[in-house]
């Protein structure tokens, strides 16, 4: 039928039943996708990602071949080895972007469709709370893993690929899943977070101000516990009380890579990571239930 | 027909039996039963009677504290997302993603009713053509009027080929011509299209030019429910009446013979006849003085004096 005729048709299609989330994150990465600033932080990632391939590149070839030129740049500029401890730092120093990025993303993201009176139109179709929540969350966690799992993992593929031989990817192989366990670590909990204030809040900019103000909370108790600590070792465990401190504290833990002098201890920093996540994901879910179903 | 549920096209497109909806301690719809097969039923009240409340617990928004709901014979809220395949909803509050066009916002929604991407992006064309959004629909949303915002929602509504259509005070914030133009899509989308349509409104020409079944609300209850022909269907006994020369005599004529005359605009008279008096008596009347009658109909209720019949004083 010619597009431009003013008239009114049957549909003649089927109507699919299922996996409603996945559309709502499709349009939400299509529409995020041509924002500028999310842009740019994708494209200092990507700066990062390059450093670090730049990196593993001339460690590999200084291991193999210890006459190379670069062999004594490694030595000179005392390149850190490719190994766990290399990925975890990658990935923190990519948690910074993987804020910034899923509070532009999500800080409006329920309010913004409350505001504007969105939700009666979406769930006036086949479309329920559940696949709304879902498909919100899976576009922040998609941001977060695009900027955490996707480029350490292609760091491990080029690390791997310069391998000597076998033997040798079966010690790095391994990395993959610490770096996915990470990667979802740093995403799911900022995910939730960051959605609970846009749906609780109402308003783009009180969500992320709120965000940012329980960042710099976790950073202000965590420098009261490290000073607490300082004076008496037994304090050890309150560094669950930042939540940031406990995700990184796992996140070695899962790498088997130590690199700070706190010990939170494993049950107090799970606990504090899936408080958080409870919390923020009750407070999402709830208010995005009420959109639908009146109280 | 849109591939969603077919065994349940013989089924009344809405049953409601005793649905009672509570805010809290507040009773919006008191006992509401209702049954439509089709065609297109105004929902008419004034504000707070429990117009959208009625719509919303049809969508699925309100859950019944006791009472059946069914759509399409389907029980509610039970098989809410299967009824929402086949029902489409024009809200009245404004509703737009002001960043993205009109053609990304309506083929999203018909992604998100099950259509492909690509039916929905030409099914989107199609609805934006049928309710008359030209080029501007490749243009962010907040740049729109309220009347094109109003054509969006309606294509939205119409996208995925519903066999029910909720409207909510569609004709709202239009200027003369536009609330002309929805009203005649509106119409027809029931007459034509074989789409049932509950159109919610309190303006009453709105609803007499679209509907031809009209249910009154008054404070969370159907107090009237009828076709616009028996709720204007002629009184008997009342009659209107113009005549040319010796109207006064006329007049004075009949209230001699114990009729009721009230003055009406452009020379007409609204006549109460008494019981024994019939039309040919009115006739005889008019040749004995003198007049001769130009006009002369039995006089109904206009909708407006049959909603105030209904719900009682303004």
């Amino acid at each position: 039928m010619p597009v431009y005729e003013r008239t009114y048709r049957a549909y003649d299609g089927t109507l699919r039943r299922g996996f409603r989330w996945a559309i709502i994150t499709r349009q939400d990465l299509r529409v995020l996708s041509r924002f500028k600033l999310v842009q740019a932080f994708f494209l200092l990632g990507l700066l990062h990602t390059l450093m670090r391939v730049l990196h593993i590149a001339a460690y590999n070839i200084a291991q193999q071949d210890p006459t190379n030129p670069l062999a004594m740049a490694v030595r000179e500029f005392q390149l850190l080895a490719v190994d766990a401890q290399l990925f975890a730092g990658f990935l923190q120093w990519q948690w910074f972007l993987v804020l910034v990025t899923l509070l532009l993303a999500g800080s409006g993201a329920v309010s913004n469709d409350i505001r504007n009176h969105l939700m009666d139109l979406y769930f006036s179709k086949p479309l329920s709370w559940r696949d709304y929540a879902l498909g919100r969350f899976m576009t922040l966690t998609a941001l977060g893993l695009a900027l955490t799992a996707a480029p350490a993992l292609f760091l491990l593929l080029i690390h791997l690929l310069m391998e000597p031989g076998w033997e040798r990817w079966a010690e790095s192989a391994w990395l993959a899943g610490p770096i996915v366990a990470m990667s979802l670590l740093y995403t799911a909990p900022i995910a939730l977070v960051v959605l609970a204030a846009s749906a609780a809040l109402g308003h783009q900019t009180y969500a992320g101000a709120a965000v940012v103000i329980l960042v710099l909370l976790s950073g202000v108790i965590h420098g009261y516990v490290s000073a607490l600590t300082s004076m008496d070792g037994a304090y050890t465990a309150y560094y669950a009380l930042s939540t940031p401190t406990a995700v990184n504290y796992l996140g070695e833990w899962i790498f088997r890579a130590p690199s700070h002098g706190y010990d939170v201890g494993l049950l107090p920093a799970w606990a504090s990571v899936l408080a958080v996540c409870a919390i923020a994901g009750f407070v999402f879910v709830r208010r995005v239930r009420r959109s639908e179903i009146a109280p | 027909m849109n591939g969603a549920d077919a065994g349940t096209e013989t089924a009344p497109v809405i049953e409601l039996e005793d649905v009672h909806v509570r805010y809290g301690a507040f009773e919006a719809l008191a006992g509401v039963s209702l049954t439509v097969t089709g065609g297109a039923v105004g929902l008419l009240g004034p504000n707070g009677a429990g117009k959208s409340t009625l719509i919303r617990t049809l969508l699925g928004f309100n859950r019944a504290a006791s009472g059946r709901v069914r759509l399409f014979g389907m029980p509610m809220p039970q098989r809410v997302l299967e009824a929402r395949l086949q029902l489409g909803y024009m809200p009245e509050r404004e509703a737009v993603s002001p960043s993205i066009s009109a053609v990304n916002f309506v083929t999203f929604l018909g992604e998100v009713a099950g259509m492909d991407r690509s039916g929905a992006m030409e099914r989107c064309h199609e609805a934006l053509n049928y309710v008359g959004l030209d080029d501007a629909r490749y243009r962010p949303m907040e740049t729109y009027s309220t009347g094109m915002l109003q054509r969006v929602k309606l294509a939205q509504a119409l996208i995925h080929d519903p066999r029910l259509l909720l409207l909510d005070e569609p004709t709202n914030g239009l200027d003369p011509d536009g609330r002309v133009e929805m009203l005649e899509l509106v119409r027809d989308i029931s007459r034509r299209r074989n789409v049932t349509v509950v159109l919610c409104s309190h303006l009453l020409p709105d609803v007499q030019h679209v509907c031809d079944r009209i249910v009154m609300l008054k404070q969370g209850r159907i107090v009237q429910d009828g076709s616009v022909e028996a709720l204007t269907a002629p009184r008997p006994g009342e009659y209107e009446i113009r005549v040319r020369d010796n109207s006064e005599a006329f007049r004075l004529g009949l209230e001699a013979a114990g009729c009721r005359c009230i003055p009406q605009r452009d020379g007409l008279l609204h006549v109460t006849a008494p019981a024994e008096m019939d039309a040919s008596a009115l006739f005889g009347a008019a040749r004995r003085l003198g007049a001769q009658i130009r006009h002369f109909a039995p006089a109904r209720n206009s909708l407006a004096e049959a909603f105030l019949e209904a719900i009682g004083s303004p």
